[in-house]
C-alpha cells in the first residue's frame, strides 16, 4: 500500500461547470495554464523520461510522431532520433551528466538541457566538482545557457530526498526546471515529502520558481494524477505506457541478420489509446473540480490519515 | 614570388558592450579571422565559450570562469591570466595562457591543446579525456583527477594526490610530487612516451630536458 492511497483530490464546493468536448486535442490544448519551459509551450503534464528506442522497439517512431504532435517532452539523446524525419522529432530533453564532457552538439541542440548532479561512474550525487558554491553554479549555467539556444530550457537534476539547502541552491541559480530523480525502489512517502518540501521553498523563494520534473516508476494514473497535485508540473509516465512494449514480440533473428519488426498500422492508434486514457483520468479529476486549470489541482488534496496529512502537509479529511 | 596577405586583427572593445553582445559578435565571425578583445572585465564568465569557427583570439586582460568552454577550432591567446575551469570541455583547437590558471584547467577536455606558462591551480586536467593540457610552472594538488585520456605535463612539481582515481591517459611530472593519489602510479618512461613529451614541450614553446620528467598512469590491475 502507498501513501497517495491515503491522498484524495477533492471537488471544490463551488464553482462554474463549462462544456467541453472529449476530443483528446481540445482537451490538451484548452488546458489554461500550459506549461512554460524556455520558449516552448507544454500543453500536457506529462513526459517520456528514460524509455529508450530499444525499450520501445518498433514503437519508437510512432512515440516520437505521437510525442511531437501534442508538444510532449522525451527524454532521449539525439542519437536516438536517427532515421526519423524533421516531422517527427519530439522536444527533447538531454541529460549531461557532472563527471561527463559536455558535447556541443547536445547543448546546442537539446530543448530542455539537464544537468542531472550525479556521477555517471559511481552513481553519487553530488555538485559538480568545478562549481560548489552557488556563485560558480550560476557562473556555469549562465555559460551554458549562452551557449544553448535562446529557447533552451536549462535544468537541474537532483536525487528525491535532497536536502532543503540544496534546493534552496537550486532554486537560486535560476533554472528552469529542477528534475527530482526517484528510483524504482524510493519510497512514495520520500516522494512525498520531497515534494512538499520543495513547494514549501519554492513559496518562499521569491526570485525563482523553476518547474519540477519528477522521474518516476508509476505504473497507476491515479497516482500520477497525485504527483501533479502535490506540485510537480511534468510526471514521467514511462510506467504508465510500457504495458504497450513490455509484450511486444522480438525481431526474428535469423542466421545472422535480424530482420526489423516492421511498423504496424495499429500501433499510433495504440499508444494514443493508452495516452488518451490517462488524459481522460486528468480530465475527470479536473471535470469534477469544473476546470481545466491545472494548478488548482494543487492545494486540492486532502489527506485520509493523519500521517498522510503530516507527510504531504495538507489538511486531514474530515467528516 | 608573392607573399600572402596577413590577415588584419579586428579589435573589439568591450567596454562598451555586454557579455551576450561579445558572444553574439564572436559567434558572427568568418573562419579565419583574428580578433583581439580589449577591456574586458574580469568579472565575466564564459567568454569565448561554445565558439566553433576557426578564428585567432588574443585577450589582452584577465579572464574570468569558464573562458572557451566547448569550444571548438578556437586558437585563442591569454596575455594575463585565466579564471576557474578555463578551457573546460574544449574539443579542438588551442588555447596559450602567458598569465596563471586558477582551478580546474582543462576539466572534462576532449581535444585540443592548453599550454598555461605561469601556474595552474588546484585539479588541473581534472577528468581530462583526451585532451594535451602543459603546464610550466607549478601546479596545485590533485592534478589530472579522473583522468580518462590525453595527455597532462606539469613543468615544475605538483601538490599531493596527482592522478588521483585515474583510468588512462598520461602525466608528466619534472620537480616534487607532493604524492600519488589513489589508482596512480610511476610508469617506466619509453621512447614513444619521449616523444610525445618532447612535441608537446616544444608546441608550449618550453625547452626542458625530457630526462627530467617521470611518467605517471593508472595502476593496472
Amino acid at each position: 500500500m502507498s501513501i497517495l492511497d491515503d491522498l484524495l483530490i477533492l471537488p471544490p464546493t463551488m464553482g462554474t461547470l463549462g462544456q467541453y468536448d472529449d476530443s483528446l486535442t481540445s482537451r490538451l490544448i484548452r488546458t489554461s495554464d500550459t506549461i512554460e519551459l524556455g520558449g516552448k509551450k507544454l500543453f500536457a503534464p506529462w513526459m517520456f523520461c528514460g524509455t529508450t528506442r530499444q525499450q520501445a522497439g518498433s514503437h519508437w517512431l510512432a512515440l516520437c510522431r505521437f510525442a511531437r504532435a501534442i508538444g510532449m517532452v522525451v527524454e532521449c539523446n539525439i542519437d536516438q532520433m536517427e532515421g526519423l524525419s524533421e516531422q517527427s522529432v519530439p522536444l527533447r530533453l538531454e541529460r549531461s551528466r557532472i563527471d561527463q564532457a559536455l558535447n556541443p552538439n547536445v547543448v546546442k541542440t537539446a530543448d530542455l538541457l539537464e544537468i542531472t548532479c550525479q556521477s555517471a561512474r559511481s552513481g553519487n550525487w553530488s555538485w559538480p566538482p568545478e562549481a560548489q558554491s552557488l556563485h560558480e553554479l550560476n557562473q556555469w549555467l549562465s555559460t551554458l545557457r549562452r551557449i544553448a539556444r535562446p529557447s533552451s530550457a536549462i535544468g537541474l537534476g537532483l536525487p528525491i530526498g535532497i536536502d532543503a539547502e540544496s534546493i534552496v541552491t537550486a532554486c537560486r541559480t535560476g533554472i528552469d526546471f529542477l528534475t527530482l530523480h526517484a528510483d524504482a525502489w524510493v519510497a512514495d512517502e520520500l516522494i512525498v515529502k520531497s515534494l512538499c518540501q520543495i513547494r514549501s521553498i519554492s513559496s518562499n523563494e521569491s526570485t525563482n520558481k523553476p518547474h519540477i520534473i519528477l522521474r518516476c516508476h508509476h505504473h497507476r494514473a491515479e497516482h500520477l494524477l497525485k504527483w501533479i497535485a502535490l506540485g510537480a508540473s511534468l510526471v514521467s509516465i514511462d510506467g504508465w505506457m510500457s504495458e504497450l512494449w513490455t509484450n511486444q514480440p522480438k525481431p526474428e533473428i535469423k542466421a545472422f541478420t535480424i530482420e526489423p519488426t516492421p511498423q504496424h498500422d495499429s500501433q499510433p492508434a495504440r499508444i494514443q489509446q493508452r495516452f488518451d486514457l490517462l488524459q481522460k483520468r486528468l480530465n475527470s479529476v479536473l471535470d469534477r473540480r469544473q476546470t481545466h486549470a491545472l494548478m488548482t489541482l494543487q492545494g486540492s488534496v486532502r489527506a485520509l490519515s493523519a500521517t498522510a496529512a503530516s507527510l504531504a502537509q495538507v489538511p486531514l479529511l474530515t467528516n | 614570388m608573392s607573399q600572402s596577405p596577413s590577415v588584419a586583427e579586428q579589435v573589439i572593445d568591450a567596454s562598451s558592450i555586454s557579455l551576450d553582445q561579445l558572444h553574439d559578435l564572436l559567434c558572427k565571425l568568418e573562419n579565419s579571422m583574428a580578433v583581439r578583445l580589449e577591456y574586458l572585465p574580469s568579472c565575466w564568465s564564459g567568454v569565448g565559450a561554445g565558439l566553433d569557427r576557426s578564428i585567432g583570439l588574443r585577450i589582452n586582460d584577465d579572464l574570468g570562469s569558464y573562458a572557451l568552454m566547448l569550444s571548438q577550432n578556437v586558437k585563442a591567446e591569454a596575455s594575463k591570466n585565466v579564471g576557474n575551469a578555463c578551457g573546460h570541455s574544449l574539443h579542438s583547437g588551442s588555447i596559450l595562457v602567458r598569465g596563471s590558471a586558477q582551478d580546474f584547467l582543462g576539466a572534462h577536455a576532449r581535444g585540443g591543446f592548453i599550454a598555461v606558462l605561469g601556474r595552474a591551480g588546484d585539479f588541473a586536467g581534472y577528468g581530462l579525456d583526451g585532451a594535451d593540457i602543459v603546464v610550466r610552472s607549478q601546479s596545485g594538488k590533485a592534478a589530472g583527477t579522473r583522468m580518462r585520456a590525453g595527455t597532462l605535463v606539469l613543468g615544475n612539481g605538483t601538490g599531493e594526490k596527482l592522478g588521483h582515481c585515474i583510468e588512462g591517459g598520461e602525466i608528466f611530472v619534472r620537480g616534487a610530487i607532493g604524492g600519488l593519489g589513489e589508482g596512480a602510479q610511476l610508469m617506466r618512461m619509453t621512447q614513444t612516451h619521449s616523444l610525445r613529451l618532447g612535441l608537446l614541450l616544444a608546441r608550449a614553446g618550453i625547452k626542458a630536458s625530457i630526462d627530467d620528467f617521470q611518467l605517471i598512469g593508472a595502476a593496472t590491475g
